[in-house]
């Protein structure tokens, strides 16, 4: 009995402590400004001096350094658990159900001022691995570098890095650094980043980087290099960028990014000589290429593709115009003019595949020019509803896809979304291979979030 | 009879009184309240604490490390807590400002007119103050605030760069320390209260080391930041890039 009276005691007093510590905000004036010393709890606020010289003490403490060291390694992570159930919406019984549990987690340790270690790496359910998903599918290594620098002026990060190169949104064909591509439909995702050594001056508000990148290790092999220049002139920052890997197209890059208002404007631009690409053409060498097509390689040819955007957002005061517009065309300089040939002759392209002439990235972005946007009204009318809808599109054969969806959110661990894949474009296109066709997605996010 | 005139002159005496009542330099005053919360010789660095209410959201907890060097524009805000937001960070110079965000390792541009990481407070907020180059008074008379004698003055903006186009405020006669602001939209409508209960003088500046901002268009949301580790000592010019926002964050 007394133990349970004990417990409750203490139960009670944690509860006393958490709800003192749930501080109410105080506004009343004359409390605020009464000159007197409160009876409240929030007396810190209400001394009897308004002003408080504190001159002499802040000439002494310096607490510039408090961000850059613990006493301890810090963890976190995020956990994802998802959802998605996929109808063909011309048949409801065909439908797909895919469950998705995955989790990054990071560890940065803070041993000194001058440098840092961190690592992130990230897990997905199912946690094993067979001939259909290798162990790589199942953990993975998303960062591990470590910080260190000479003096205040020179910074450098050594390790496996996210890289930021480029500036577009949905496409960025500056960046011929990071392994992985910006997915579109997920624009902001952590992308991974290569083995590099990075080096970092900044000069006032301009910077200059240097970036040492391992490709492989197998054999001793030059690293790349890629130099890269910020400069801000009035509101308008320039970057000027090049990358070269021996054997390789030499690629040079220039950015820009320019606020205005609530808009963000954003382009760049690539120019290499030359293409890591393999091309496919017609061929009349029948005897080695019956299907009429062969491959082709430039390496002494000039590329370039360019990129240019805008983002905006917008809430009012009421907070219930919460809302944001991106949009963003690409010029893809090594995409097919008429990207259809691919799938009118998949049997040829087939051929060249299979005698390893072509890899399958040969056909990413096959066409020239390519489209995409987005909109989002978060909380409706200041409710827990939301709206998105993302498109995406080609120019060159007048395919895409659109994608709104309605979301609810019970709480912040919790929610529900309904949303439709319109796909549009004649069979055989790029976003279309087997002609327009409707799909109705139901989602849910449960127990998500950051720890 | 008597009693008569001895009232009108009196009553006489006082209306000349107050005819003869000089309106303050309000000019100098606003110059006064700008130059007292700009730290022109110093660096100035403290950590933030701020929590706002939500009587739908509940209430919400933001710990942020704040560096400041006036003279050259320039500012650097580091979100420490909560989790979901730590390690993001803000660089600002001149009209310039950058927002980190650590998982896709990106800067990108905002703009200063955006309410800061979902409080009530606005980034402007944290910039030096500027009221005698932005704002004109339109009217003033004097009033009590608690137990503080004020002028209360009625702001109209010189310019549309401003986040609010009207502003009342409420400053000490004794020593010109902003007490209270009522800032409005074009319309006239009350959007945002704020109250400065507490300065913290450093130098020859004043920064209020409590603040209480009353969003008056939903009901029940405020935030109140409050100050702490205050410090005025040099900060190194390493810490105003982006080479230091992205070694503190996660």
């Amino acid at each position: 009995m007394k133990r349970i009276l004990l417990i409750g005691a203490v139960l009670i007093i944690a509860f006393s402590t958490v709800y003192a510590e749930d501080s109410e905000i105080i506004t009343d004036e004359d409390a605020l400004f009464s000159g007197e010393e409160s009876l409240d709890e929030e007396e810190d606020l209400f001394q009897e001096e308004i002003l408080v010289d504190m001159t002499e003490e802040a000439q002494t403490e310096v607490y510039e350094d408090a961000l850059l060291t613990t006493e301890a390694a810090v963890i976190g992570g995020k956990i994802g658990i998802s959802t998605d159930t996929v109808f063909d919406a011309s048949d409801l019984a065909d439908n797909q159900t895919f469950f998705e549990l995955s989790s990054d987690f990071y560890l940065d340790a803070r041993p000194e001022e001058d440098f840092r270690v961190f690592f992130k790496g990230a897990v997905s359910y199912p946690f094993t691995s067979d001939e259909n998903r290798t162990f790589s599918d199942v953990f993975t290594v998303k960062e591990l570098f470590s910080d260190f620098q000479i003096g205040d002026t020179v910074f450098f990060r050594a390790g496996k890095q996210t890289v930021s190169w480029g500036v577009g949104y949905f496409f960025s064909p500056a960046d011929v650094i990071n392994l992985s591509r910006i997915d579109p439909e997920d624009p902001e995702e952590e992308r991974t980043g290569p083995v590099s050594l990075k080096t970092h001056i900044p000069f006032s508000v301009h910077n200059g980087y240097l970036y040492l990148i391992i490709e492989e290790f197998e054999e001793y092999k030059m690293p790349a290099l890629a130099p890269r220049a910020e400069f801000l002139a009035g509101m308008m920052e320039i970057g000027l960028g090049g990358y070269y890997l021996y054997d390789n197209p030499p690629r040079g890059m220039i950015t820009f990014t320019l606020p205005w208002k609530d808009f963000n404007f954003f382009a760049e631009g690539m120019f290499s000589y030359g293409s890591s690409k393999t091309f496919v053409q017609e061929s009349d060498d029948l005897l080695n290429y019956p299907l009429g097509f062969s491959s082709v390689e430039y390496g002494d040819t000039a590329f370039f593709s360019g990129t240019a955007g805008f983002l905006y957002s917008y809430i009012d005061d009421d907070s219930k115009f919460n809302v944001s517009l991106a949009g963003q065309y690409y010029y893809n300089g090594e995409g097919y003019d008429d990207p259809s040939f691919i799938t009118d002759n998949q049997e040829a392209l087939g051929f060249l595949l299979a005698g390893e002439e072509l890899d399958v990235t040969d056909f990413i972005e096959p066409a020239k020019h390519y489209g995409a946007a987005s909109f989002s009204w978060s909380g409706i009318l200041d409710s827990d509803f939301s709206f998105n809808t993302f498109w995406m599109g080609s120019f060159s054969d007048f395919s895409g896809f659109i994608t709104p969806a309605f979301s609810y959110a019970v709480n912040n661990y919790l929610s529900f979304s309904i949303g439709l894949t319109q796909n549009y474009g004649i069979e055989g296109t790029e976003f279309s291979p087997e002609g327009a066709a409707t799909a109705l997605t139901l989602s849910t996010k449960l127990g998500s979030g950051k720890f | 009879m008597k009693k008569y005139l001895l009232t009108a002159a009196v009553f006489f005496a006082a209306v000349c009184m107050g005819f003869s009542e000089t309106a303050p330099d309000f000019t100098e005053i606003l110059e006064k309240i700008d130059f007292q919360s700009t730290f022109e010789k110093y660096d100035f660095s403290s950590k933030m604490t701020m929590i706002s209410e939500d009587s739908e959201e509940g209430v919400e907890k933001l710990a942020v490390y704040q560096f400041r060097r006036d003279r050259e524009d320039k500012f650097v805000m580091i979100i420490e807590q909560p989790e979901v937001q730590k390690g993001q960070g803000y660089l600002r110079y001149e009209d310039n400002l950058w927002f980190y965000d650590p998982e896709s390792r990106k800067f990108s541009h905002s703009s200063m007119k955006e309410n800061f990481s979902g409080t009530d407070a606005k980034n402007s907020d944290f910039q030096k103050s500027s009221l005698a180059e932005d704002y004109a008074v339109e009217t003033w008379k004097e009033d009590k605030l608690g137990s503080y004698s004020v002028y209360v003055l009625e702001l109209e903006a010189l310019h549309n760069e401003v986040t609010y186009p009207k502003k009342k405020i409420w400053v000490t006669r004794e020593d010109s320390l902003l007490l209270k602001t009522e800032d409005y939209s074009l319309t006239g409508r009350l959007m945002r209260t704020s109250l400065f209960p507490k300065y913290a003088k450093l130098g020859d500046s004043m920064i209020p080391v409590s603040m209480i901002f009353v969003d008056e268009l939903v009901e029940g949301r405020k935030t109140q930041i409050s100050l702490k580790d205050l410090s005025i000592s040099p900060l190194a010019d390493s810490i105003f890039t982006k080479a230091y926002i992205e070694k503190v964050n996660k």
